[in-house]
């Protein structure tokens, strides 16, 4: 489902990814772990397509062009560095964000659309927040809206970078629920967190970074929360 | 006040403007763009300037050299990622250089005012069958890419992951606004384009909680503006630009007193 070969990307002259060779299989749910800076949104950023390798290949369901595969990608941004809490947007025309890819152009929403976007709020516990507008919600909310968004195209490629930072408990829940229904569904998803006990309990791969580079690739069964440890602390 | 033919050419061209202005320009308002305005109303005094020493319509010369101004913007925007008011700068200056070459060539200035200003008398025929011909497409390409555009302005990065065409779009966008620019020229004048574009949306962004209604919002608030205006505009003997602008801004003052005494 996602392969990248000898990967690389530097902003100017700053390495942040070398030599990046990884492989994920349909359904899996991988984690990228590693500290700050070691290059985990920047490898989410490339497996996106949002920056464009200096060398190497990103193979997306097989094929080096991804641009008609494309609509079948979600991404969860990091929120709080990607939305204006100002903008004028209702929960409900967030939502609906997401199936814009799926109607192309020329074609508005449809009841059935509509429909849609209620099923989901209602599964995230937001219904009631449906007309009002993004930025008064809670982190926690905005973030399972953010998520909604990402979900109502049923995408087959699931793309996440740190989806838990800032928001409550519950929302954590909601989250993690969601994420293995989505697995269950045969979704394949790729997140990047700092949250341990999701990578524990719910990875099927986990793949730790530093400095650009992959540590290790390991199941959740190999995975030491010492060694996770280590790689954080050990400077 | 009506039976004027040039009052009735001023109000239907103004009540075309006064919708399509703030639907594209809410765009440019969410993606932090707002300073597009001002420079591309550089670049139609420009295209007005070349179209006087040329001896062709001015209109045409405006809306020829914003597009021209709007496309290289994108391209230099590019070669500025993440500095774009750099390529705004440029942009800006390249135009008013040039306008004042162009300038002090053209021995009238009676007619430059006008379209620095605007001028209700001063719309023609052949301005209004202009103004026609190009807000009748804009508006349709408004419509067609209405929720792309509004998923580039909120979440550029999702929207290219998902499979929109942002670099187009983008594109689309810049060309849009110097379609409206071209056409608002005649009666809000080059000089102030830009708050038309601007305050009805930044009106309307202090009492809307969604999209939608922040373009019907923008709508209402520009329409009664420019409405308004060219009334003040024919019995004050004033130029329409400023008397729309100057009505936009009490009402922005207004609506920000309201919202202050709500909270």
């Amino acid at each position: 489902m996602v392969e990248l070969i000898n990967v690389s990307y530097s902003y100017e002259d700053k390495v942040a990814l070398k030599d990046i060779n990884l492989k994920i299989e349909k359904g899996e749910l991988c984690v990228i772990v590693g500290p700050n800076g070691s290059g985990k949104s920047t490898l989410v950023s490339v497996i996106c397509g949002i920056y464009k390798p200096d060398k190497g290949v990103v193979k997306l369901f097989g094929k080096e062009d991804h641009n008609h595969f494309r609509k079948k990608i979600s991404f969860v941004p990091q929120k709080v560095s990607s939305f204006n809490q100002l903008f004028p947007i209702s929960v409900k025309e967030t939502v609906l964000l997401g199936l814009v890819p799926q109607k192309g152009y020329f074609k508005g929403f449809s009841s059935q659309d509509l429909k849609k976007v209620d099923e989901i709020l209602q599964k995230l516990d937001l219904i009631e927040f449906k007309e009002k507008q993004l930025g008064k919600l809670s982190g926690g909310q905005q973030q399972r809206v953010f998520i909604a968004r990402a979900l109502i195209s049923e995408p087959e490629l699931l793309i996440l970078d740190e989806p838990t930072v800032g928001i409550d408990s519950k929302s954590e829940e909601i989250l993690y629920k969601l994420l293995l229904e989505q697995k269950a569904k045969n979704t394949t998803i790729v997140m990047v967190t700092h949250d341990i006990f999701a990578i524990k309990s719910y990875a099927d791969k986990i793949i730790c970074m530093k400095d650009g580079e992959i540590l290790t690739i390991c199941g959740a069964q190999e995975f030491s929360v010492k060694k996770y440890k280590q790689i954080y602390f050990e400077d | 006040m009506l039976k004027y033919t040039f009052m009735q050419r001023a109000f239907i061209a103004g009540i075309i403007i006064s919708i399509i202005a703030p639907l594209i320009g809410n765009y440019i308002i969410l993606k932090r763009f707002s300073q597009i305005g001002d420079t591309l109303s550089h670049s139609a005094i420009l295209g007005v300037a070349l179209g006087l020493l040329l001896g062709i319509n001015p209109l045409f010369g405006a809306l020829a050299v914003t597009i021209f101004f709007a496309l290289a913007l994108e391209r230099l925007r590019r070669c500025f990622k993440g500095f774009a008011e750099i390529s705004l700068s440029i942009i800006t200056m390249t135009s008013l250089a040039f306008s004042a070459i162009v300038f002090s060539r053209i021995k009238s200035s009676a007619s430059v005012m006008n379209y620095l200003f605007g001028s209700i008398i001063a719309i023609s025929k052949m301005d209004l069958i202009l103004i026609l011909m190009v807000a009748i497409p804009t508006l349709t390409l408004i419509l067609l890419f209405r929720k792309e555009l509004l998923y580039i302005c909120f979440d550029e990065d999702s929207a290219l992951v998902s499979g929109i065409n942002v670099k187009f779009l983008n594109l689309i966008l810049n060309v849009l606004v110097a379609l409206v620019i071209g056409i608002s020229l005649r009666i809000v004048g080059g000089f102030l384009i830009s708050a038309l574009l601007v305050m009805p949306g930044a009106v309307a962004m202090k009492i809307s909680s969604n999209f939608s209604n922040l373009q019907r919002y923008s709508i209402l608030v520009s329409l009664f503006s420019v409405v308004l205006g060219i009334i003040a505009s024919f019995y004050l003997n004033i130029s329409p630009g400023g008397s729309i602008v100057s009505i936009l801004i009490f009402i922005y003052l207004m609506v920000e007193v309201l919202k202050g005494r709500v909270r």
